[in-house]
């Protein structure tokens, strides 16, 4: 079996899923910037204070940039591994496929959220403000983005990935077990926000006071974690049979 | 050539479903294959196995000689559309759909894909969601054929299409044929419309092998025995008999298999007319019975 | 163009003869190619090609390598020659035996014949 081939297919396949979800992609970072300035703009209204320290309004766009990516993982399986079989894809080569996507939609949700961060960084300091955050995170300042990009890069991955092992499970075994099941599906990614502590899940940690592993390791630990759960994701993607057609 | 052999196949479905019981067949490949069957007689799922849709659990399928489930130097190759449904996304239009096959068919023919359009009148900017069922089907039918794969299978690719666009379709399928000789594999209904296409005709009915041989040889293996009764009896003692009809003291008996020359001049001496069966009512002669 | 009475690749052998008694193929005259003839009349090239092969066999047509299949010098007048025999076997002694059977003598029938003759010439 050729590697070369499987990556040339593989590689289409991600092409091919890349060009089906960036129009949403799009439009989700389009809708996510003017939500964001709107809000932006309504706060420097109404507060209008000046000279001290005040909360980053962009650190909650961070649930959008989870959910959203975790729903487009949800329909990688379901409306894209029939047409990848039926174009004579193998299911390995749409593993990989999935894979990259996952990576790519985690990246572009990455930068967007540390362009956001600069940019209210930038905005708060014309103001002679200083954004704080009111969950923790792995990095302090907003301007940090060579720390914003990889926590927020390994946590949305890990979202999305738990999309596509739902939506697969559900392509597989159709409703009723999955559905019974939903914990377990969404364990590995639990896991990693567990592992990483950042964000809403950083604050349930500390909430239960439980001690976060240093930074180094957190971050190690959550890229196994995400890289064995792509792994399985892979594996069972293989099993799929395409289910047949509705009359 | 895209030869395939199937040995003791049997697919179960959940619920004690049967769809492939135990079957054998080797196509030798670079023909056109009609697959004929009664709804719910397996064909959909042995082509979907064929085409690596679905896992082979019990029996082998061997296209080329090897195992086309996850095996991608044969899977490019091999082209299924059971229905437009698989080969498109909700989201896409006709030429997104059209995009994505060339990306994927090694021998894809844009010029042909276009000519397909053109022929059967799809707007190509137009959502697939929007294309009514006619116009679905073609869709699958453009893709299916421009991609050119050494074995092609399409399952009962004409629904909702009208009868200028089957035969228009017909058409373009045989001339695309002889000018790119490859193993098609048409399952249909309509045996009458397409009969005359296929080299070979392969018949399942719930999930067995009824018939597979030469289309030609198959239509001369039917006759109708009609004369007096009990002549008619006479005669086709020990014959497979597949029906019977009976008019007053005349009998009409549907036979299956050869008559040789010296039965036929019997059939004459009794009085006995023999007339050949259509392949359309020899199908349904054979795969009558309880619905599956 | 076909039915169902027989092979399709033997009425294809058929109807390329009786072009060639009526005269519509010439000798020496080049036949469609087995492909064209299928396009032409919806049928498996494979089917054509038998039925184009039958014909080669008998002697009907020749084939020129790389260029076609061409109609016997003598394909007419073997295809005459053999209809004539089988004239007798086909058409003439089921006659006869038809005229035993339902009891019209032998006699009638050649009178009949040489009245029919008579009135051709006249």
């Amino acid at each position: 079996m050729s590697s070369s081939l499987t990556y040339r297919r593989a590689r289409a396949s991600f092409q091919d899923l890349a060009k089906g979800l960036s129009v949403s992609v799009l439009w989700f970072v389009v809708i996510v910037a003017v939500i964001f300035l709107v809000i932006g703009m309504l706060v420097q209204l109404t507060t209008n204070g000046g000279g001290e320290a005040s909360e980053s309004i962009w650190e909650n766009s961070a649930y959008a940039t989870r959910y959203f990516p975790l729903s487009m993982g949800i329909v990688i399986t379901a409306a894209y591994l029939p047409v990848a079989i039926a174009s004579g894809v193998t299911r390995r080569s749409f593993g990989w496929a999935g894979t990259a996507t996952v990576i790519a939609l985690a990246g572009v949700m990455a930068l967007l959220e540390a362009g956001g961060y600069l940019i209210e960084y930038g905005l708060y300091r014309l103001a002679d403000e200083v954004p704080t955050f009111t969950t923790p995170h792995l990095f302090t300042e907003g301007y940090q983005f060579w720390i914003i990009v990889p926590e927020v890069w390994i946590v949305v991955a890990a979202n999305v990935a738990a999309g596509w092992l739902i939506g697969s499970a559900y392509y597989k075994w159709s409703w009723f077990w999955p559905t019974i099941c939903l914990p377990l599906l969404l364990l590995p990614m639990l896991a990693v926000e567990a592992v990483m502590s950042v964000g809403w899940a950083g604050a349930v940690m500390e909430n239960l006071d439980i001690e976060r592993l240093p930074d180094g390791v957190a971050v190690l630990v959550a890229l196994g974690l995400l890289a064995l759960t792509l792994a399985g994701i892979q594996r069972f993607v293989r099993t799929i049979d395409l289910r047949p057609q509705k009359a | 050539m895209s030869g395939i052999e199937i040995q003791n196949l049997t697919v179960r479905y959940p619920g004690d479903v049967t769809a492939i019981d135990d079957l054998t067949l080797k196509l030798e490949g670079g023909k056109i294959y009609g697959l004929l069957g009664r709804n719910g007689s397996g064909k959909t799922t042995l082509m979907s196995l064929i085409a690596a849709y679905r896992r082979v659990t019990e029996g082998t399928i061997l296209v080329d000689g090897q195992e086309p489930f996850e095996n991608e130097e044969l899977t490019q190759h091999i082209c299924l559309v059971r229905d437009s449904g698989d080969v498109v996304v909700d989201g896409d239009s006709v030429k997104g759909t059209l995009r994505r096959a060339r990306r994927f068919r090694p021998y894809w023919d844009e010029e042909f894909a276009q000519r397909l359009l053109d022929t059967f009148q799809l707007p190509s900017k137009r959502g697939v969601a929007k294309l009514s069922r006619g116009q679905k089907s073609a869709l699958g039918i453009t893709v299916g054929l421009a991609s050119r794969a050494p074995l092609t299978m399409l399952d009962e690719a004409y629904l909702g299409m009208d009868a200028p666009s089957r035969y228009a379709f017909y058409d373009i399928l045989l001339e695309d044929y002889i000018e790119n000789p490859r193993t098609i594999i048409l399952s249909t209904h309509l045996i009458e419309e397409v009969g005359r296409l296929f080299e070979q005709v392969v018949i399942i009915d719930r999930g067995r092998l009824v018939v597979h041989d030469d289309t030609d040889s198959l239509r001369m293996r039917g006759a109708a025995v009609v004369g007096p009764a009990v002549a008619v009896d006479d005669f086709t003692t020990g014959m497979t008999i597949l029906g019977e009809q009976r008019l007053g003291g005349t009998k009409s008996v549907t036979v299956y298999g050869e008559i040789d020359p010296d039965a036929r001049a019997v059939a004459a001496d009794w009085g006995l007319e023999l007339s050949p069966v259509a392949l359309q009512d020899l199908f349904v002669h054979l795969t009558k019975g309880d619905p599956a | 163009m076909f039915d169902d009475r027989s092979p399709i690749y033997h009425q294809i052998a058929e109807s390329i003869k009786n072009d060639i008694l009526s005269g519509e193929l010439g000798a020496d005259e080049q036949v469609m190619s087995t492909n064209q003839y299928a396009a032409y009349y919806r049928i498996n090239p494979a089917t054509a090609a038998k039925g184009f092969q039958q014909l080669v066999d008998e002697g009907v047509l020749y084939k020129r390598r790389g260029i076609g299949m061409f109609v016997s010098p003598d394909a007419r007048d073997m295809l005459l020659a053999q209809r004539r025999e089988h004239f007798f076997a086909d058409v003439v002694e089921p006659m006869v035996a038809e005229a035993r059977v339902i009891g019209i003598p032998l006699d009638d029938v050649v009178a009949r014949i040489h009245s029919l003759k008579a009135e051709e010439s006249a």
